[in-house]
């Protein structure tokens, strides 16, 4: 059985292979938990009656869990910095949940809304530059 | 073009070619995983059970287990020589139909003949009774003679001049053949001073009525009368003849086995009571005819008593004919039983929704298998019924039969109806899919 120092070294030397891995993972994660939703949307019951989707989402939380656990205990403060990739995608996954949600609503509203809440998420996220 | 979520995090050569090999890895697992779940959506495998210790609880999806006598198993206990019989009612086609019993370890020396399966619509496996006659009320005309069909007995007018004395209209008299009198028992003749015979029709002041017990009961409504029997039946009055009898309080309602409409819900009348059907699978699946369903009134409706969903594992209602698409028979279902209606005419006096096709086959194609001891605990049974024979049957039940050796007791029963994998289940599946997409879209 190993120590835990040597457990920690390991840790420490894997580390960043672990976080990118981890970092795949919930991307992988979270479009599949969107296409579910859109498959949800569009035909009810299709995956939830073979599927529980809590589970995935216990299973998304774990894994955003571990990411941010890795980034924290074994990165350095440098090594912290947020993608800008990660947050193209996250704006790209966010518009397609709230185009999801507002499925039965008339396309063209639909549109409407999606491109109101992506400006408006563009805005705050330059507030946030700015300070 | 390189994608990395975490630029800022750089590797070494050596860890670099590690993370690449592992990323690959946890992509092609990610892939399989999906490919997985898709061939669960399209190839779906559906569960069914029954627990005897709790035969009421609402997670029990087998219907009516029982023997032969249609006595529910107390308990799960199955006496020697006793058959069981057991439900499931899915709409679908399955390849192979996966039956697992759990026995009571009190039992250990159990053992079972072969288990069987038939598909059907349970009602269509109703024991057959003897043929049905003419409905009450009817007017039948054989050469010169003149019969009404009178609390299941055919009378006889004594004379054309009978008819005429009594207003029965003369041009709604069936003509029928010698022979098919012979399905109603004879009943005593009508003669001058007999009155109106039990099941005669009246329209008085636009509204008909029945005859029963000397008493005059109305029908709820004009459609409702419609669902029984022809317009020209009835005897037309005025309103002084209300006065000759009394009326009865308890109207009726629509013919047996009616579809009726409101609000957003279908009901089935059966009894006086209506029964909801739970969704539009369940319609098809129980082979009705959305030509037939009528368009019922507030006042209609309240006349009824509201029951419990009827939903896909639900027998047909009294009131349902067949028609099997082998030979085109008729039969009716009538207080449990299933009863041929042997000629046309009888046919016509009879229906009033759309027959459900049904297939004779189904009363004699069976799938068997041998209950199996399992090899891991010695009070489980199994057994593979392939059932990919019975697709073509018409049918959302099967009904399974097993006849043990020895007395035993069951705790559960648990059936897996599977698919195979192949392209016939694919295009089927996914034909269901786009058809389910395209109603979504049509809302």
């Amino acid at each position: 059985m190993l120590d835990k120092t040597k457990l920690a070294e390991l840790l420490q030397k894997n580390a960043p292979i672990l976080y990118k891995l981890s970092c795949d993972s919930l991307l992988i994660l979270v479009f599949f938990f969107v296409l579910v939703l859109i498959a949800e949307g569009l035909l009810p019951g299709i995956i939830s009656t073979r599927l529980g989707l809590y589970k995935i989402v216990v299973v998304i939380c774990a894994n955003l869990l571990l990411t941010i656990s890795i980034k924290n205990l074994f990165l350095s403060e440098d090594q912290n910095l947020p993608s800008q990739k990660i947050l193209w995608i996250s704006l790209g996954i966010a518009l397609l949940l709230i185009f999801n949600s507002l499925f039965s609503l008339p396309i063209y509203l639909n549109l409407f809304i999606l491109a109101l809440s992506g400006a408006i998420i563009f805005y705050i996220f330059q507030v946030f530059e700015e300070k | 073009m390189h994608f990395d979520l975490s630029p800022t995090i750089i590797l070494d050569e050596k860890n670099s070619l590690l993370y690449g090999r592992m990323r690959v890895f946890l992509y092609i697992f990610s892939f399989l995983l999906a490919l997985y779940l898709a061939f669960r959506i399209l190839f779906p495998s559906l569960f069914f059970e029954f627990s005897f210790n709790n035969p009421r609880a609402k997670s029990n999806t087998i219907t009516n287990p029982r023997d032969e006598n249609l006595a529910p198993l107390e308990k799960g206990l199955l006496n020697e020589g006793k058959s069981l019989f057991f439900n499931t009612s899915l709409v679908g086609t399955y390849s192979t139909a996966i039956v697992s019993m759990t026995l009571d370890k009190k039992y250990p020396n159990s053992s079972f003949e072969s288990l069987s399966v038939r598909k059907s619509y349970n009602a269509f496996l109703y024991p057959e009774g003897e043929a049905m006659g003419f409905r009450d009320g009817t007017l039948l005309k054989n050469k010169s003679d003149f019969y009404i069909v009178s609390d299941g007995k055919l009378r006889k007018f004594a004379g054309a001049k009978i008819i005429d004395a009594l207003g029965f209209p003369v041009n709604s008299f069936l003509n029928v053949a010698g022979d098919e009198l012979t399905y109603n028992s004879k009943g005593d003749a009508i003669g001058k001073n007999s009155g109106y015979p039990d099941d005669s029709l009246f329209l008085i002041q636009n509204n008909f009525y029945q005859l029963q017990d000397n008493k005059l009961k109305k029908f709820i409504s004009d459609f409702a009368f419609s669902t029984h029997y022809e317009s020209g039946q009835a005897i037309k009055k005025n309103a002084d003849f209300l006065k000759e009898y009394e009326i009865d309080s308890d109207p009726i309602g629509f013919s047996e086995g009616s579809l009726l409409s409101y609000a957003d819900s279908i009901y089935v009348v059966e009894g006086g009571k209506i029964f909801p059907i739970d969704n539009p699978l369940t319609f098809s699946g129980k082979g009705f005819d959305w030509n037939d369903v009528i368009q019922a009134s507030a006042d209609e409706i309240a006349f009824y008593e509201k029951e419990k969903l009827f939903t896909i594992a639900s027998d047909h209602p009294s009131g349902t004919i067949f028609n099997t698409t082998e030979d085109h028979l008729n039969y009716l279902i009538i207080d449990g039983q299933k009863r041929l209606l042997p000629t046309e005419n009888i046919f016509s006096s009879w229906v009033n929704t759309t027959p459900v096709p049904a297939s004779k086959d189904s009363l004699d194609i069976k799938s068997n298998c041998q209950m199996k001891k399992s090899f891991l605990r010695s009070n489980i049974f199994k057994c593979s019924l392939p059932i990919v024979e019975m697709q073509q049957l018409i049918g959302s039940d099967y009904v399974f039969s097993l006849k043990p050796t020895k007395e035993t007791r069951l705790d559960f029963i648990n059936v897996e109806f599977k698919k195979d994998i192949g392209f016939k289940n694919f295009r089927f599946t996914a034909g269901e899919i786009l058809n389910r997409i395209k109603n979504n879209y049509a809302r």
